[in-house]
Order: C-alpha cells, then structure tokens, then sequence
C-alpha cells in the first residue's frame, strides 16, 4: 500500500514538475527574455533621447530661429518612456533592485535637467531676443542720430564694437568679451546727457537689450555647459548596464531553476520506470504462482496425471474427443487388504505403465479420474475399436512389484464417444462391462444406457407413493365367467391408479417388481385388499379374487396387517380368492404355508396364478392345499396355433380334476378360444372376450353380449 | 507618443521652420472624445450647477471674451483663460505649466474654489445619478466612473479640439500665397525676434519666457506665473508662451487680459519685452500676419450633440 501511494506520488511528481516546466519556460522564462529586451530597448530610446536632447540645446544657441517644439518632443518622449518602465513588471522584481534603484535616481535627475532646459530656453530667448535686437536699434541709429555729430557716430561706433563683440561672445560661447563690452557699454551711459529725445530713448533701450545680454550671458553660457556636460548620459548608462546585469543574473537564475526542474522531472520519470519495471517483475512472478497453482488445481497429487478437473477443462474446447476408461479390478481389495499405502503405490505405478503406453501419433491426454478409474482422452476418434482392443490386450495381465509383493491386476475398460456426455456414458459401458462376466471392455452405445428405464422407474415408484397416499389406488374388476353355466362368477381384483385425466393401467409385472423394489407391496395388497372386501359385500353374489405377492406373505408385518382386516371380515371371507404367483420360494418357507394355512381357515381360497409358465412342482401344489389353478396366459393364447401349448394345458387340466381343483383360464381373448378352452373342459375362462377390467363388477345383467 | 510622431512627421517635412503647420488629423478615441464633449457642455460638474468648462472654453475661440475667467456664483479668477483649441500641443498647461497633460488639466478648473469647486465625489455621484452617463461610461471604459476616467474623457475631447488649414499653415505646406503685408508682418515677427519665443506647432505654448524682459511688467501676488509654483524671484512674472493660433478670436489677451485688441497687445509686447513703439506700417503689417493664423473649427463641435 506504502508502495502504491510512493508510485501515485513518482507519478503526480513527474506530471506536476513536467507542467512546472512547462509553464516556467512558457511564461517566465520566455517572459524574462522578453520584457527584458523590451526594457533594454527602452532603456537605449532614452539614451538616445537624451543624445538627441544634447544636439537639440548646442542647435538652439546656434540657430537664431529655433523650434523649442524639437526639445519638448525628446523630454516627453523620454519621460514617457521612463514613466513606462517604472510601471513594467520587471523592474519590481527584486532581482532588479539595484536598476530600480539608479532607475529612480536617474528619473529625479531627469526632472532636475529637465527644469534646467526650461530655465535654459527662458534665457536663451532673452538673449536671442536681444541679440536680435542690438543690430536693429544700431541701423536705427543711423537713421535717427544725426551722424555729421563726432559723438553720435562715436555712440554708433561703440554700438559696432558692442555688436561685434556680442557676435564673437554668442558664436565662440567664450565670456572673455564681456568686459570689454561692458566697458564700451558704460562709457557709452556717461555720453547720454545731450542727447535728443529720440536718439536718448534708442541709447537707454540698446543699453537695457545690452544689460539683458550683460546679465544673462553667463548663465546662459554655464548652463549650456553643465547641460552638454551632464552627467545624465552617464548616468543612464549605468542604468543600462545595472540593468543588463541584473538580467543577466535573472536569466543565471532562471536557466538555473530550468536545469533543477529538468532534473527532478528526470529524477522522477527515473523513479517512475523503476517502478513500471517493478510492477512488471511482480506481475510475472504473480504470474507464475498463478500459473503453478492452476498447474496443481489440475493435477492429480499422487499420480501426478491430470486430474478431473482439468478433464472437464479441457474436453471443453474438443469437438470430437473419445475416452477410454481404466478401471482397477477389485482396487477395493487391494486397500483393503494391503493397506491404502500400497493401493497408492499400485495407482502410481499403473500411472507409470498407462503414460508409457500411450501412442504418440494421437493427441492423448491422460487423467486420473476417480479413485481408481484413469481416463485416456482422445482430441479425435482413433478407431476406437481398435485402440480399445490394444489396451485390452495391453492390460490383460499385469503383475507389479510393490515393495516385494507381486500383485497381479487385471482391468475392465469402458469406451465413449459421446462428446456431451463423455465420461457418465464411458462409466456406464465400464459398468456394463463389469456386470457382464464374459467382456473385459464395452464401448458406449444407447442399448447399454438404461438410464431411461431407471426414470421410468422412478417415475412408477413416485406414481405409486402418490396414488397411496392420495388414495388414487383403486381396484378394477374383470369378470370371470363360469364355463358351465356360462354366468359370471368371479371378478380378479385389478390394481389401477387414478389420474387427474383418467385410469391407468399399471402393468402388472413391471408393478409388481417395482412395489417390491420400493418396498411398498405391503401397502398396494392392503389398500386393494380394503377397497376390494367393500366390493364383495355389495356384490354378494360373487366371489372377488385378489393378488399377493411373496413378500408380503413373507413379511411379518405386512401378513399380520392382512390377517387381521381378512379378520374383521371373516363372514365374507369364503368368496374371497387369494393368487399367489407360483414360484419355488412360496413352496419352500413355511412362513408362506402358515400364512396359507390361516386364510384358509378363515375360508378364504387359494389360487396359484400363471401357473405353467415356470417351475411347476406338482407334488408341492398338493402339498399347499390349493383351491384354483390359473393357467398362465401364454399357454391360453397360443392354445389355437400351438399343439404342445394344447398338450400342456390338457396335462395341467388332468391334474386339476384329479386333484380336485378349479381351473380358470386366463389371456382368453377371441371365441375361438373360448371354444379351444371349453373343449378342453376349464371351468372357468378369463380375457378381454369375457370382459375388461371395469372400475367396478360388470354382472351379466350389464354385460354386453 | 501618436502626437509625438505626428508632429514628427510634420516636423521633417519643414526641417528648418520654426513655424510648423497644424496637422490636419489626429487619431483619438472617437467614443471617449464624443463622451468628454457631452462633460465638456454640462455644467453639472460644478457645485451649483451653473458652471461647465464650456462657459471659459467657449466653442468659437476656445477662449473667453472676458478678462478674467468667471467661476460659480459669478466669482471672478485670477487669469485669463487660455485657448483650449490646439492645446494638445502645448508642451504644459496653464499659464504656468503647473500640469504635465490634458488629463490633469482638466482636474484643475474642476476642482478650485473659484472655478467649478467640485469634489471628486460630488463630480462621480452626479455622474453616476445620470443613467445616460452610466451607460456610456460603462460601455467605453468598461467600468464604473471615477475621476480619472472623467478627466480622461474631457483629455480625449480635446486631443479632437484642433484648427488645422489656416491660410499660414497651407502658405507653409505650399498651398497658398500670403498678402504682402502678411509676408512682411511674418518677415518682421522674425527680425523682431517674436520668432525666439513664438516658435513651434502652436506658435508659442512650449517654452516658459517672461514679461516685461526690457521694460518692467506689473506684477501681484496673485499673478498665475512660473513664482507661483517655484517661488524663485527671476520666475516672476515669467509665464508658458501663449499660442498665437486663432489670435483674431481669443480677445482679451495675455494673462490678465490687459490688451483687448492686437494692435494694443502688438504695442504692449514691443514695449515691454523689446522697449520698443512700433511705427503704423509695422503693426498693420505684423497684425495681417497675426490674423493669417485663424484655421477652421474643429470638426468634433460642428457634430450634433451626443
């Protein structure tokens, strides 16, 4: 789980670093490279603004006529700019400090030069507009002085020489001049006393423009001076250079961070893939547990064959897979007799032989099926007959060694190749190969499978529970027609069991073995035998005969149970007919003959059914003290084509009349026989030509005839 | 910086004139500048609702017909107020360049107590209790009103308030020939040495000079000149160049508004600052030259109100 968590963080690292990167380049990195080449650019515009600014000033005091719009437009230009960078982002960064710092010294000098060029073009106008003027007022002169006067042209020619040197002073920038203009200026002042009004008024004004010039020059020149020479230029040049290397150092920086964000995305895409390969490594070692465990989920232990499991696996995946199953002839002995750890040992080494044989140009898989049943399972039908032949012949005597005991084994195979059912119908061959004594080996086919029969069988026995406890068991009467008077006589109480839809007629024999079977004989004869005494007490006229079988004469229980209801209706007992089969067991248990004994006693009766079609003892009929004989149907029915059945029957007949006992013939089903039978001199016949079995006795009365 | 480039362009094409030509367009928002005429007109900036920038500035010559500039409750400032027209180019405002652009110009009037005596939060609030200004400030600036903004628009209107085409600046461009008298007047105003300080695109408005250079000036403590901000005695009575753009309409003249006619403010110039009494021919001469300078109104006032 720790280790999960590890892989989830090596994993959102490497994502959050990638993006960090990402981002860090994208916006600072590139954004630094940027705004800094932008800023340096600025920064040199402002340099040569300022160069410019420079020109601009020395071109003012050159040209007379000047346009101060030129000087303007630079201080604007540059403040502008300035103001532009001290609101970027960059310059905040405190890796610019140091440039933001020379920056905000560099602005407040540039407003103090700035205030000097104002002051600069004040005086500098002053002067030019009297440097302008002075050459007017000294052609003025000229015209208004009256110049045939030595002293007024001497004004005129001090105005010359005030002019001249104004001229030389202003161009060559140099104040040496000055004081002799001064001078001249002064003495000229002194000469002003007889003077006209006119020419007193040009004097005092060409003084006052000389004044302005006199006051202002020096300042004019010092500030122009301090103005080329200012230190602003280099001061903005070591902005310029603070300012490349606090870039510097930035970019250092962010090549640096790049670099540590490089190698934590390396680092951490390093951890990730050791991690994919250890999640591979697991993955396969996972694999391989996996895949030894299915290997042992799928392999016998002791043999080390396949076993069922993987049987079932794998004939999934066949479309034509044949099966040969090995049984171990009394393997049960063995274990027994020998102890579990030599049938072990036994089960192992027939493993050895039946891997040995298997043939190699079929796909065969071997399997160890059930305790000792092994299976050979052909991908595709061999011949079968043929393989099944070979390991016949193969395992026909094997005698193995176990720990010095020669033990001789012998082995029933059963084959298959119903592939959607492969292994119950090669058990069922095996099974049908073991039951038969002569075959050592059986393959499947339908006529083996009495799977059908067995739910048949169920069904029956189902049927039966049902109808007795819902009572749905009833009695049918066949009528039993006396041969001499031609009158029904008897009825033969016949078992039925009622549906929902109708009555069906449960055949006797295959009833019979199924009630014995089922253990419920008892309770069929008990039901039958009430409803059928019910019967007789209504129809008073005639005798009813009833079925037992051996079992429940045989059974304590069963008998006493009948006794006692015979008991309770003892008065009607003398029409009533017991048939017992006739079979060598009821000859020999005395239990059989007491239960005889009594009911006759009661006045019950005696008949053997079916009698001929078996053993017949003639002498131990006698001995019973037997009422009725009922002679086997399939004598009666063959009486018309078959001479021998004829002879029997006249045979049997004899023996009735000497011995004093009732004949009834039964399976009497056409008149022609009917006639055979009264030739023959039975006395009673019984068949569909007299009459089926009714849910109730048919008298003659209702008979149809 | 487009003015800058602008005048730049022009600047070139007439390297060695000191007179530059208007030029004929500027680039201005349209929608800010349409705004700040509507503020420029509405006297409800100021605090009793009588007083717009318009009642100074007036719409014919930018400038007032009285000496002095009349605030609320007809109180009576210190100085005559200068043109607004081509004042964009001027390198300050006011007389005495106290303020660096338009924008903070504009705060100025707004805010003294002669003038329109509004506070800023009186100025927003009954900005802001108009709907038409809400929704035009919103939709040009993008948000709600404050001062800045408002100063701004009145700025952006006034970048529009330029005359170019007189017949000076089409005689400079070569388009048209000026009178002999016209001539001389500009060939005297150079001689004269006018041209020393009324140089530049506005003839003036770009330099700080002083009255009164040869012959003294009257001077008060409440002249608005370069002293009142610096305190410095050579600063008195030295005050921003006045433009001589559209001279013929911005009567009275100078700071004061002494000189109600050119001719008188001719003699006063020429007296003061050259000590000089200009003959007949020289006025009439420098006055065709000075009247040669009126170029045609703005076409942002002729527009219907907005």
């Amino acid at each position: 789980m720790r280790e999960k968590n590890l892989r989830l963080f090596a994993t959102l690292m490497a994502m959050l670093v990638g993006v960090a990167i990402f981002v860090y380049i994208e916006y600072f990195s590139k954004s630094y490279l940027q705004k800094g080449f932008n800023t340096l650019n600025d920064l040199d515009k402002i340099q040569l603004n300022l160069n410019a600014l420079d020109g601009e000033l020395l071109k003012s005091t050159y040209f007379l006529y000047y346009n101060y719009d030129r000087i303007n437009r630079l201080i604007l230009g540059t403040e502008s700019i300035v103001d532009d960078i001290c609101h970027s982002e960059i310059i905040h960064e405190s890796s610019f400090a140091d440039c933001k710092k020379r920056l905000s010294k560099f602005k407040n000098d540039f407003e103090k030069y700035r205030e000097s060029i104002e002051r600069f073009l004040t005086i500098n106008a002053s002067i030019k507009n009297s440097v302008i003027y002075l050459p007017r007022l000294q052609l003025e002169a000229y015209s208004r002085f009256d110049t045939t006067k030595a002293d007024r042209m001497k004004l005129i020619v001090s105005m010359s020489r005030i002019n001249a040197g104004i001229f030389l002073s202003k161009n060559a920038l140099d104040k040496d001049f000055l004081e002799d203009i001064s001078r001249i200026g002064k003495d000229m002042g002194k000469e002003m006393t007889d003077l006209e009004k006119d020419e007193y008024e040009l004097l005092r004004t060409y003084l006052l423009h000389l004044n302005i010039y006199l006051e202002n020059f020096p300042i004019y020149l010092s500030d122009i001076t301090s103005l080329v020479d200012n230190s602003i230029n280099s001061e903005i040049a070591e902005v310029i250079e603070s300012f490349k290397v606090d870039l510097r150092k930035k970019l250092t920086e962010v090549k640096n961070t790049t670099r540590i964000l490089v190698s934590l995305y390396i680092l951490s895409l390093i951890v990730l893939v050791y991690f994919i390969i250890l999640t591979d490594r697991e993955n396969r070692d996972l694999h391989n547990i996996k895949e030894k465990l299915y290997i042992s989920l799928i392999t016998d232990q002791l043999t080390g064959l396949k076993n069922r499991r993987a049987f079932a696996e794998d004939i999934a995946n066949l479309e034509h897979p044949t099966l040969i199953l090995v049984n171990i002839d009394r393997f049960k002995h063995f274990n027994e007799f020998y102890g579990s750890n030599i049938g072990d040992k036994v089960l192992q080494e027939i493993a050895k032989i039946l891997k040995k044989s298997v043939p190699k140009r079929y796909f065969v898989s071997l399997y160890r099926l059930g305790g000792d049943d092994f299976g050979l399972l052909y991908h595709c039908d061999p011949g079968l007959q043929r393989q099944i032949e070979y390991y016949n012949r193969l395992l026909q005597y094997i005698v193995v060694d176990i720990d010095g005991l020669n033990l001789s084994l012998s082995f029933t195979l059963g084959a298959s190749r119903e592939s959607d059912r492969l292994l119950e119908t090669a058990d069922i061959a095996l099974k049908y190969a073991k039951s038969s004594k002569r075959e050592r080996y059986a393959v499947y086919s339908e006529a083996l499978d009495n799977r059908k029969e067995i739910e048949q069988n169920l069904e029956m026995i189902r049927m039966i529970k049902d109808a007795l406890t819902q009572k749905k068991l009833i009695p049918y009467y066949q009528p039993i027609l006396n041969l001499h008077t031609m009158k029904i006589e008897k009825f033969e109480s016949l078992a039925r069991i009622s549906t929902d839809k109708s009555y069906e007629t449960v055949q006797p024999g295959k009833f019979l073995t199924m009630a014995k079977e089922a253990k419920l004989s008892g309770e069929i004869t008990f039901a039958m035998l009430g409803q059928t005494l019910e019967t007789a007490r209504e129809f008073e006229n005639y005798n009813f005969s009833i079925n037992l079988s051996t079992e429940d004469m045989a059974s304590e229980f069963d008998s006493k149970k009948i006794i006692s209801l015979l008991e309770k209706n003892r008065d009607i007992c003398d029409r009533i007919i017991l048939e017992i089969l006739e079979s060598e067991e009821i000859l020999d248990y005395g239990v059989i003959s007491d239960f005889i004994k009594e009911t006759k006693s009661m006045g019950c009766r005696i008949a053997i059914d079916d009698f001929g079609s078996g053993y017949s003892n003639f002498e131990k009929l006698l001995k019973l003290d037997i009422d009725i004989l009922k002679i086997d149907g399939s004598l009666i029915s063959r009486l018309d084509s078959d001479e021998q059945a004829e002879m029997i029957v006249r045979t049997i007949m004899n023996f009735a009349k000497f011995a004093g006992v009732e004949t009834i013939a039964e399976y009497v089903h056409s008149e022609k026989i009917l006639e055979i039978v009264k030739e023959i001199g039975i006395d009673y016949a019984q068949g569909y030509i007299i009459g089926k079995a009714e849910n109730h006795p048919l008298t003659d009365a209702e008979r149809p005839r | 910086m487009p003015i800058f480039l602008s005048i730049f362009i022009y600047g070139k094409m007439e390297i060695n004139e000191p007179i530059q030509p208007i030029p004929l367009k500027m680039d201005y928002d349209r929608e800010k500048a349409l705004l700040g005429k509507k503020l420029f007109f509405d006297p409800g900036l100021s605090s009793d609702g009588t007083v717009a920038c318009a009642n100074c500035h007036q719409p014919e010559s930018g400038a007032e017909p009285s000496r002095f500039s009349l605030g609320i409750g007809q109180q009576e400032g210190n100085a005559n107020a200068p043109t607004v027209f081509n004042s964009v180019f001027n390198y300050r405002q006011f007389w005495n360049g106290k303020s660096a652009n338009l924008a903070d110009q504009a705060k100025g009037p707004m805010h003294n107590p002669v003038e329109m005596n509004g506070s800023s939060t009186r100025i927003v609030s009954y900005l802001n209790s108009k709907k038409e200004y809400r929704e035009r400030f919103e939709k040009v600036y993008g948000k709600s009103i404050d001062e800045d903004i408002v100063a701004d628009a009145i700025a952006e209107f006034e970048k529009a308030l330029i005359t170019p085409n007189s017949r000076f600046d089409r005689y400079l461009r070569g388009e048209a020939n000026l009178t002999k008298s016209e001539k001389r007047g500009y060939r005297l105003f150079k001689t004269l040495g006018c041209i020393t300080c009324h140089n530049g695109i506005n003839i003036g408005g770009n330099s700080y000079q002083k009255i009164g250079l040869v012959h003294r000036y009257k001077w008060s403590e409440r002249s608005p000149d370069r002293y009142s901000l610096t305190g410095r005695e050579e600063d008195k009575n030295v005050y921003k160049v006045p433009t001589l753009r559209n001279i013929e309409l911005t009567a009275p003249y100078f700071h004061d508004g002494s000189a109600s006619t050119i001719r008188e403010a001719l003699a006063k110039m020429a007296y003061h600052n050259l000590g000089l009494k200009l003959r007949e021919d020289e006025v009439n001469a420098l006055s065709d030259f000075l009247k040669s300078l009126t170029g045609q109104l703005p076409d942002i006032l002729k527009e219907k109100e907005r």
